[in-house]
């Protein structure tokens, strides 16, 4: 390779990497080529070829998701807000044990309490037939066709209990999203 | 058509991203370092095999938690911009607790290993 044609070349994986890195603010995108070029340069510098510099470094979006995935999870957390931790956790998601478990485990208590405020808010527009219906052969929680073949469990118990059950679930997404966030942080 | 992984390697590197925070707060512990040096001591006699894609990362992770900092320096051998590490005082507090919980695992881990050779 001719000298122009190595810089070509470093100048498109870096290009690539800018791109990639966009979701960055601009002073860390700056910061990350500057010194990804310097590094480059010194390698090509103490002899190595170009080919086999850029093939060190890894996939110029491979290698801007592992500073994309890191900032998003500081942000969030620094945000402690529960939209942004759950989007860093599907951000930090693919290949990671950790973040992919927490996201099934919130999805379950949040389709536990939404499942509850649903059949409250059902329960205001037909209280005769909406609650957690208890009977000899059946126990759910839902509209029944017949009340008289069940007990109805909760009452107006339905409102409040929903109402715990979503803060609880937003509590615990709150939660569990920072320590899993801090735990992938902190597990370099 | 699928990526093979030998399963070696792939534990092998994971071990080495695990271990390379502490190479890194250990080497900084001494005085502060740019990247590729940092690369080049991990590599060179300790061996870790990071990849050249993998330490920068780790790096503005470090300083973003608040256990390095960096500067960049402009007087340097052959004039380009450099950006040096150094280890913070929470840094130095963190390598310790590291260091002390490498050297448990690999006691406990040798304590295994030696009592293997002789059941």
């Amino acid at each position: 390779m001719t000298e122009k044609e190595n810089n070509h070349a470093v100048s498109i994986y870096l290009r690539r990497c800018r791109w990639a890195l966009s979701a960055l603010p601009a002073h860390d995108i700056d910061e990350i080529i500057e010194e990804t070029r310097s590094h480059i340069l010194d390698r090509i510098d103490a002899g190595a070829s170009v080919t086999d510099v850029l093939s060190k470094m890894e996939r110029a979006e491979d290698y801007a998701s592992q500073f994309i995935k890191e900032h998003t999870a500081a942000s969030a957390i620094s945000s402690r807000r529960a939209d942004a931790l759950v989007s860093a956790l599907v951000t930090n998601a693919t290949g990671n044990v950790l973040a992919t478990a927490t996201l099934v485990g919130l999805f379950v208590v949040w389709a536990f309490a939404l499942l509850f405020v649903a059949v409250a808010v059902m329960k205001l527009f037909n209280p005769a037939t909406v609650g957690l219906w208890s009977g000899s052969d059946v126990f759910f929680l839902g509209v029944i066709d017949d009340p008289a073949t069940a007990n109805e469990l909760l009452g107006v118990w339905i409102f409040p209990i929903s109402f715990g059950l979503f803060a609880a679930a937003w509590l615990v997404t709150r939660r569990a999203a920072m320590w899993a966030l801090h735990r992938l942080i902190g597990a370099v | 058509m699928a990526t093979q992984i030998d399963p070696r390697e792939s534990r092998q590197t994971q071990l080495n991203k695990g271990i390379a925070e502490l190479a890194i707060l250990l080497l900084l512990k001494k005085r502060a370092h740019y990247g590729l040096e940092l690369l080049e001591h991990m590599n060179g006699k300790a061996g870790l095999e990071i990849a050249d894609g993998t330490i920068y990362p780790l790096l503005h992770r470090l300083e973003r938690a608040g256990r390095i900092l960096a500067e960049w320096q402009t007087n340097t051998p052959n004039g380009r911009p450099r950006k040096y590490y150094a280890l913070t005082s929470e840094g130095d507090v963190h390598c310790t607790d590291l260091l002390n919980a490498w050297r448990r695992l690999s006691s406990g881990v040798n304590h295994l290993a030696d009592g293997e050779k002789n059941d």
